[in-house]
C-alpha cells in the first residue's frame, strides 16, 4: 500500500486539522497515537489495494475517521472554560448584570447628551455612546468570565464534574461523616441577596475601573447646565488596585455562595477576611483624608454654584467631617465583624 | 398496536447503554498482553463488541491516566505504534470487575427467569 503525494498531502492537512484543535499539554504525543491510529485502518482498509491510493480514495475512510474536530474533542472533553453545572448560573448573573449595566450607561448616557448640539456634535457624542456601550458589555463578560474560570480552577468541585458526582454516589462504604450536616437558619443563604451583591459587584468594578473620577463628585446644575466638583484628587489612584482586589474576593465569595446555597466554615473565614480588609481600607483612607479627598471647592465658583451653595459646601467639606464619617463606617464594619467572629466561634464544630 | 420500528428505536436506544457500561470491563479483558489502538479495536470486532475509535481510543489513554494501563511506543516495526497492557493495578481491578460483572449476571438471571 502506498498513498500518491495528493495522498500525502490531503492526509498531513486532515491530521494538522485535528492537532491544532488539541489541548497544548502532550499535543505531539497526541498528535502522532491519533496519526499511527489512523494509518493502521487506512492499511487495513486497502489491503488489497493494488498501485497507488489516490486523494479520492482516501476521502472517504477519513470521513469515516471523523471531522477533526470530533476527534480532537474526543480527547478534550474536560476543557470548559465555563463548566456544564455552572452554566446556568454564569448565564443567570451575566444576563441581569449586563442588561443592569447597559440600561444604566445608556440612561446616563442619553441624559449627557448634548441636545440641542449641532448634527456632526450630536452623531459624534452618538458614537462615543455606543463605543461605551459595547466596552461595559466586554467588561462584564470578561469580568465575570475571569472570575469563573479561576473559581472552577481552584475551587475542586465548582463546576460539578458529572463524573466526580457519579463515582461519589457509587462510593458503597460510606460514613457517617460524609453524610451533610443540618444547616442552622444563620448558616443558610438567600440566593437573591447573593445575586444582588454579584450584581454590584460588577457594577461596582466597571464604575471603579471606567468612570469613577467622572461621575464621583459633587454634581449641581448652572447656568451652563450640569457641572461637576470632582470628590477624588489624583492620590485615590493608590487605592484603587486593592479596591478591585476586594470586590473581586466579594464577588468570588458570593459566586460560592450562589453555587452551595449555604455556608461552610471557609466562607464564614472569608467573610472575616474580607471584613479586615475593609477595615485596613478604611483605616488608610481615614489616615489619608486630606490627600485622598479634594477639599478645594474654588471650581464650583467659577461655574455657577450659588454663594449660599458654596457657604453651606465649605462647611461641610472639611476634613474632620470625613474622618468622622470614616470613624463611623470603621465601628459599624468592626461589629459587623465581630459579630461574625462571635457566630463562627459559637458554630464550630458543626460544620465542614 | 405498537409499531416495530418503535420497539427497534427504543431497544437499540436502551440497548447502547447497556452496552456502554461494559466497555471498560471488555478493553481490558483484552490487554493482559500489549495491544495497539487498532489491533484491540479489531480483536473486539472479531469477538462480536462493535465499538467507535473515537470511544475506544480516548478510553485507552483515560485508562493510563487511571494508572491501570501503561503505554509504550514501539519503534521497531514499520511504523511506530503506541502499545497498551494492563499494569499491576490494571490486573487487580480488572480481576475483581470481574468478579462484579458475573455476580451482576447471576442476579440478573435470578431475577428474570
Amino acid at each position: 500500500m502506498k498513498l500518491s503525494e495528493r495522498s500525502e498531502v490531503l492526509l498531513d492537512r486532515y491530521l494538522l486539522g485535528i492537532e491544532r484543535k488539541l489541548p497544548l499539554k502532550g499535543r505531539k504525543d497526541l498528535s502522532a497515537e491519533i496519526r499511527s491510529n489512523l494509518m493502521d485502518m487506512i492499511e487495513d482498509r486497502f489491503a488489497e489495494h493494488q498501485g497507488m491510493i489516490s486523494d479520492t480514495e482516501l476521502e472517504p475512510v477519513l470521513r469515516a475517521f471523523g471531522s477533526p474536530k470530533s476527534v480532537a474533542q474526543a480527547y478534550t472533553q474536560d476543557a470548559y472554560v465555563i463548566g456544564p453545572q455552572s452554566y446556568s448560573l454564569y448565564m443567570l448573573i451575566l444576563r441581569i448584570v449586563l442588561i443592569v449595566s447597559l440600561v444604566g450607561t445608556l440612561v446616563a448616557g442619553l441624559i449627557g447628551l448634548p441636545w440641542e448640539a449641532s448634527g456632526p456634535t450630536m452623531g459624534k457624542e452618538l458614537l462615543e455612546l455606543i463605543a461605551s456601550l459595547w466596552g461595559v458589555a466586554v467588561s462584564v463578560v470578561g469580568s465575570l468570565t475571569i472570575v469563573f474560570f479561576i473559581l472552577q480552577r481552584t475551587i475542586p468541585d465548582f463546576s460539578g464534574k458529572v463524573e466526580l458526582e457519579f463515582k461519589e454516589e457509587m462510593k458503597e462504604d460510606w460514613q457517617i461523616d460524609d453524610l451533610p450536616q443540618i444547616i442552622s437558619e444563620s448558616w443558610k443563604v438567600e440566593t437573591w441577596e447573593q445575586i444582588v451583591s454579584a450584581v454590584f459587584s460588577v457594577i461596582g468594578l466597571i464604575v471603579i475601573n471606567f468612570y469613577l473620577f467622572d461621575v464621583v463628585g459633587i454634581w449641581f446644575y448652572g447656568d451652563s447646565g450640569w457641572s461637576m466638583i470632582p470628590l477624588l484628587t489624583d492620590e485615590y489612584m493608590v487605592l484603587i488596585p486593592w479596591i478591585n482586589l476586594r470586590i473581586v474576593l466579594g464577588l468570588a465569595l458570593a459566586l460560592v455562595l450562589i453555587r452551595y446555597n449555604r455556608h461552610t466554615l471557609w466562607t464564614r473565614i472569608s467573610e472575616i477576611g474580607l471584613g479586615l480588609f475593609d477595615i485596613t481600607l478604611l483605616g488608610f483612607t481615614l489616615e489619608r483624608v486630606e490627600t485622598l479627598f479634594n477639599f478645594d471647592l474654588s471650581a464650583g465658583v467659577n461655574t455657577s454654584l450659588a454663594p449660599e451653595a458654596y457657604e453651606a459646601l465649605s462647611m461641610l467639606f472639611q476634613p474632620v467631617w470625613f474622618k468622622v464619617f470614616f470613624i463611623f463606617v470603621i465601628i459599624v464594619t468592626s461589629i459587623n465583624l465581630i459579630k461574625l467572629i462571635v457566630n463562627l466561634a459559637k458554630a464550630e464544630g458543626t460544620l465542614s | 398496536m405498537i409499531e416495530p420500528e418503535e420497539i427497534q428505536e427504543n431497544v437499540e436506544k436502551l440497548g447502547s447503554e447497556l452496552r456502554r457500561g461494559l466497555i471498560v470491563l471488555l478493553a481490558m479483558s483484552q490487554l493482559g498482553e500489549a495491544e495497539y489502538g487498532y489491533s484491540l479495536l479489531k480483536k473486539l470486532e472479531e469477538k462480536g463488541y462493535e465499538i467507535s475509535q473515537d470511544t475506544l481510543y480516548p478510553l485507552l489513554r483515560r485508562l493510563e491516566k487511571q494508572g491501570l494501563l501503561s503505554s509504550e511506543w514501539q519503534v521497531d516495526e514499520s511504523r511506530p505504534r503506541r502499545y497498551y497492557q494492563l499494569s499491576e493495578l490494571g490486573a487487580a481491578v480488572y480481576a475483581q470487575l470481574l468478579e462484579e460483572w458475573k455476580t451482576q449476571l447471576r442476579i440478573v438471571e435470578e431475577i428474570t427467569k
